[in-house]
Parts: C-alpha cells; sequence; structure tokens
C-alpha cells in the first residue's frame, strides 16, 4: 500500500476537501477490505468504513508524521471493527450482502469462479472462529503484510503478544480448517447418496 | 520431546535449523496428527492467498461526502444548541440571583447593605493580604500588579484546567 505524500497529508490536516476526498479515493479499498475480513458483512463494512474515514476527518490533527499513514488509518479501522465485534457478540452474516469482488488478472471460467466464490465463503467461516483481536492481528498480518512491530502499534498490544495471537489464531485456523474439510465431505457424500437412504 | 513442541515448530514464523528440521521431518513421518495439522495450516495460507481483495460498492467517494455533509450539518446544529443552552442557563442564573438580591433588599435593606459591605470590605482585605505577600517577594514591582497577577493566574489556570479536562473527554477514544 502507497503511503501518501508529507505535502498532500498537510492539505489533508488544513481541511482541503478536495484532498481529503482524495484520500478517500486512494484508501477506500484497503479500508473496505480490512473491515469486511474483520465483521464478514458487506452492508457492516461500508458502514465501518465510513466511520473509519470520518473518525480519520476528526482527529486528523493527531496524526504523527513519523509514522506510516497507512498504519494509522488501518488502526483506526480495526479498532473501529473490534468495537463493532464486542458489541453484537453473535456474528450473524447475510449471504445476500456479498461484497464487490476484485475483477480477475485472468477471465476465469464458470467453474473457477465458482471456486473462488467457494474459498471466499471459507475463509470468511474460518475467520469467525477467531476472536476479535486475533482476527485483526491475522487481516493485518496475511493481506497487508504489516511487520509484527505494525500491528502491535496498531492494536496498542506488545510485539511478543502479536506473536502469542498469531500463534494461537493458527492452531485455531488450522483445527477449524480440518473440521470444515471433513464436513464438506461429510455433506459432499450425503449429497450424491441416493434420497431412499 | 514431546508432540505440543513439534506442533509449535510447525506453526511457527522462525527459522529451524537444520537439526529441527530433520527431527520435525522424522516426527511428521510418524505423527498423523502433526502432519495433517501441516497440511490444514498449508492449505489454509493458500486459500488466504487465493482470495482476492473485496472492494466496496461503487460510488463510495460519494456516499463519504453525503456522509460528511450530514456530520457537518448535525455538529452545526449541536454547537447551535449547545451554545443557546448555555446561554439561556445564564440568563436563568443571572435572573435568579437578581431576583433573590432584590427579594432581600425589599424584605431588610438595612442588614442587607451591610452584608454587602462586609464582603466588599473583605475582597479588598485579601487583595490587601496578596499585596503584601508580593511585597515580600520582590520591590521594585508595583504592589497592585503582584496582587493582580495571582488572582488573574489562579483564574487562568483553572479555565485551562477545565478546557483540556473537558477536551480529553470528549475526543473519541482509541485513536492513537
Amino acid at each position: 500500500m502507497n503511503n501518501m505524500e508529507p505535502d498532500f497529508l498537510n492539505q489533508v490536516r488544513i481541511g482541503s476537501p478536495e484532498a481529503f476526498t482524495q484520500l478517500v479515493d486512494t484508501y477506500q479499498r484497503p479500508v473496505f477490505n480490512l473491515c469486511y475480513r474483520m465483521l464478514g458483512d458487506a452492508n457492516e463494512a461500508e458502514d465501518a468504513s465510513q466511520e473509519t474515514f470520518l473518525r480519520v476527518y476528526k482527529n486528523i490533527k493527531r496524526y504523527d508524521h513519523k509514522r506510516a499513514f497507512s498504519t494509522w488509518l488501518l488502526s483506526i479501522a480495526a479498532h473501529h471493527c473490534i468495537d463493532q465485534l464486542r458489541k453484537r457478540r453473535m456474528i450473524v452474516v447475510s449471504m445476500d450482502a456479498l461484497p464487490y469482488l476484485d475483477p480477475p488478472d485472468l477471465s476465469p471460467g464458470p467453474e473457477a469462479s465458482f471456486h473462488m466464490l467457494e474459498d471466499q465463503k471459507r475463509v470468511e467461516e474460518l475467520l469467525k472462529f477467531l476472536n476479535s483481536q486475533d482476527r485483526a492481528a491475522v487481516v493485518m498480518y496475511y493481506w497487508y503484510d504489516f511487520s509484527y512491530e505494525e500491528i502491535a502499534q496498531s492494536l496498542s498490544i506488545t510485539v511478543s503478544a502479536v506473536k502469542s495471537r498469531l500463534h494461537r489464531a493458527r492452531i485455531t485456523l488450522a483445527q477449524n480448517w480440518q473440521k470444515q474439510g471433513t464436513n464438506n465431505f461429510s455433506t459432499e457424500r450425503k449429497t450424491h447418496e441416493s434420497p431412499a437412504f | 520431546m514431546n508432540h505440543q513442541h513439534f506442533r509449535d515448530w510447525l506453526l511457527s514464523e522462525e527459522k529451524l535449523s537444520a537439526d529441527q528440521i530433520q527431527q520435525m521431518q522424522e516426527h511428521l513421518q510418524s505423527c498423523e496428527s502433526c502432519s495433517q495439522t501441516e497440511v490444514a495450516w498449508l492449505e489454509v495460507e493458500s486459500a488466504f492467498r487465493k482470495v482476492s481483495r473485496v472492494q466496496p460498492a461503487p460510488g463510495f467517494t460519494n456516499r463519504w461526502q453525503t456522509h460528511l455533509a450530514e456530520y457537518k450539518v448535525h455538529k452545526q446544529k449541536r454547537t447551535g444548541w449547545v451554545t443557546i443552552g448555555f446561554i439561556v442557563v445564564i440568563i436563568i442564573s443571572l435572573l435568579g440571583l437578581l431576583i433573590t438580591q432584590l427579594w432581600s433588599l425589599l424584605q431588610a435593606p438595612g442588614p442587607y447593605l451591610a452584608e454587602w459591605f462586609t464582603r466588599i470590605f473583605n475582597l479588598v482585605a485579601i487583595y490587601l493580604t496578596l499585596q503584601d505577600m508580593f511585597r515580600s517577594v520582590s520591590g521594585t514591582v508595583p504592589l497592585y500588579i503582584g496582587g493582580m497577577f495571582f488572582l488573574v493566574g489562579i483564574v487562568s489556570f483553572m479555565s485551562v484546567l477545565w478546557l483540556a479536562t473537558y477536551r480529553k473527554l470528549s475526543l473519541a477514544r482509541r485513536i492513537v
């Protein structure tokens, strides 16, 4: 993710509406993607992304130039999503509210698209097994290539806590992936069995 | 070495030595649970890489601009109401004070005026005491300036403290 130039950020800080609109244009996808991975619902991700940019607008003067802007921005988004997850506790995902997917590099056939959607759903289901902080750490690490230090700074935890959260998350993910595989396999067999049985 | 240790190695990002890799491979050949965990984790990583990034529905920036405009209108309204409320509270307080003072004056004019005279006298006494205190600190500064500075300083400090507390409490949480 490219970082903003200091001159441009200064314009944002002094309240230039054009500069802020450009900022939203530039960062809408990473912010939305993070919110979607965290919340698992496109409508909620949209609301969370809008709220993130509003918080950035209100607090832009508090941004520390020594930090990467993207880290600061995504940490606001992650904290907001963690708060949302704590509020609702129970995650209910509407399958009607699927987001727009990135256009793939190659034009896949219907089968490839189907598999892509299946993978998408499976990853969404998998992430739900993690608690909000672990999920944020996983999303930042695997989708945004954040370093341990950046994750620690974003989530206001120590580097060793990040490592242990990621380790715990990997165990949970691997175990649930195995379970999902077993369930899918048994479901597939059942669907192909004779209705008489 | 126990089973848990190998699983930690499997899921760790730390680089293993040649000897550790050798031990791990030997363990994986004999332990079905660990080899399944390894396969599952590799598949999870592969799935993470495969799923594409999602993007918002078209028109996100326009919706943001609408959202921002609504926020500004809401903020303006709230500021207006807060200002009006503040002024109303001040006016009601002043009116209440005025009415009670007038009531006291009409009920018993003599004791009321005497009470006020005592209050003013006490204030002058405090002011003169402050001047005496500052006289010992500096002989060059005019006496009345020292007392004034002290009073204004206390009032300013209290105002700044109040403003800082208000700002701290009203700011959004966890913008780090």
